[in-house]
């Protein structure tokens, strides 16, 4: 029996074995690593998407106008689920145009839209295009905006522009995830100097 | 046997080739992927700086290091570097005030022929209203007055602004273009004028960054800003364009 070829039951069962638990670690090590992989992935891509929806916000605010409508009042609008400002735009060789940032609440989801419309006379927004998801964030988010006395509120009922406006998750109210600052604007009037329509002091202008 | 074995080895290489597509468009792809990743980090990179040059020149206006002749300087920003031209709005034609004979005159200067001077500086005069109106709010309202020359419009487009009240081109300020159309100066002027003087200025921004460059090897983009230098030594600005190449200029 010794002499003839091939395995015993033993060595077979215990090759067996032995194929299996290394299959079984291999495989456990793969899933480990996947899902390790799987949430630096997840981390990742969350700040990629904040990094680019910052981006774009903050080009946006970069080429903000303080412009006034028919009432002599800065053109913003600023609640807790929709921001909308004058800015030159990107497209239109100067020509200004009105932004709009809405939150769309989904069932445990908020996605950020973007869209424009073009600024009529008289400082009213056009109808809004096709807006354009910028960001998709997990939970309810709302907007902040920031006044002269450094004091974040839900909506903006300040004259002129905010000093900077943000994305807040309802689950940490207090931390603001994405800040976005205006420059140091003037109205448009302003440039024909001092005048009811400007709010920079007469002493400022040379 | 042997036409078997022709047969399989066909078979092999067809399926060879096919791979070898898949990996090249799979390597077209990524490298597209990569140059427009590359591209938009590019931008943001830029945003960023501008930003920060803004911010700068918003909270003090450096003293001594910005001449205002259009010559470039750089100015260091936290993060980097921007390089920036700066103009004097008294230098450059304005749509709302200029007389008409220096609207013709700088238009003819930039490149228009005498037909297409004055056509479009008599059209712009005509376009205006009383003195203390500004019926030009944005250069896009000044572009359509080109809406027949559309090759003129980007030659012309550098030295316009809308800033100020200013009738006539001031030689102390005005670009080596415009100078020959410009008034005598009040005073001596040697150029190389640093902003020691306040007062409203059209701005060129370029940002020197090794991952800007990268994407903008030309050099090209500038973002122009339109903004008063106040006598608080904080520069205000009214608006800032998104980046464009900077056409013409000196």
């Amino acid at each position: 029996m010794s002499d003839e070829a091939g395995f015993t039951l033993i060595e077979a069962l215990v090759a067996l074995t032995l194929g299996m638990s290394v299959t079984g670690i291999v495989l456990s090590t793969l899933h480990i690593a996947s899902n390790g992989a799987t949430r630096s992935v997840s981390v990742a891509a969350e700040a990629e998407a904040f990094a680019r929806a910052g981006a774009i916000l903050s080009g946006d605010a970069l080429h903000g106008l303080k412009l006034l409508d028919a009432r002599g009042e800065v053109i913003f609008s600023g609640q807790p689920t929709i921001v909308s400002f004058p800015t030159t735009s990107l497209f239109g060789g100067s020509a200004p145009v009105v932004l709009r940032y809405e939150l769309r609440p989904g069932i445990d989801f908020t996605d950020l839209v973007r869209s424009e419309a073009a600024l009529l006379s008289g400082g009213a927004a056009g109808p809004f295009g096709a807006g354009q998801t910028i960001w998709h964030g997990v939970g309810k988010w709302e907007l902040r905006y920031l006044d002269d006395k450094t004091t974040w509120g839900r909506d903006w009922s300040g004259s002129g522009l905010p000093r900077a406006f943000g994305l807040v998750s309802l689950n940490a109210p207090q931390t603001l995830k994405l800040v976005v600052a205006f420059p140091l604007l003037i109205e448009a009037h302003c440039a024909l100097g001092p005048g009811p329509q400007c709010s920079l002091p007469e002493e400022v202008f040379p | 046997m042997n036409r078997e074995v022709g047969a399989v080895l066909l078979v092999v290489l067809i399926a060879l080739a096919l791979m070898a597509a898949l990996a090249g468009l799979v390597i077209r792809v990524s490298e597209s992927d990569i140059a427009s990743l590359a591209a938009e980090r590019a931008a943001f990179r830029r945003e960023v700086l501008m930003s920060s040059a803004l911010a700068t020149l918003g909270a003090r206006l450096p003293e001594s290091d910005l001449a205002e002749d259009g010559t470039p300087v750089s100015l260091p920003v936290p993060g980097g570097v921007v390089r920036v031209r700066i103009e004097a709005a008294t230098g450059l034609l304005n749509p709302n005030f200029s007389q008409t004979d220096t609207l013709i005159a700088a238009l003819s200067a930039l490149g228009a022929s005498p037909e297409q001077a004055k056509r479009i500086g008599l059209s712009i005069a005509s376009a205006r209203g009383p003195a203390s109106k500004m019926a030009f709010q944005n250069m896009s309202q000044v572009a359509r007055l080109f809406a027949r020359d559309e090759d003129l419009w980007p030659k012309i487009a550098p030295y316009v602004t809308l800033l100020g009240k200013a009738e006539t081109i001031d030689l102390r300020s005005a670009p080596p273009a415009l100078r020959g159309v410009a008034a005598p100066a009040q005073v001596d002027f040697s150029g190389g004028e640093l902003l020691a003087g306040r007062g409203f200025y059209e701005l060129w921004l370029h940002v020197e960054d090794p991952t800007v460059d990268a994407a903008d090897p030309a050099g090209g983009l500038w973002t122009h800003v339109s903004a008063l230098a106040g006598t608080d030594h904080r520069l205000h600005i009214l608006s800032v364009a998104w980046p464009e190449a900077r056409i013409g200029g000196n």
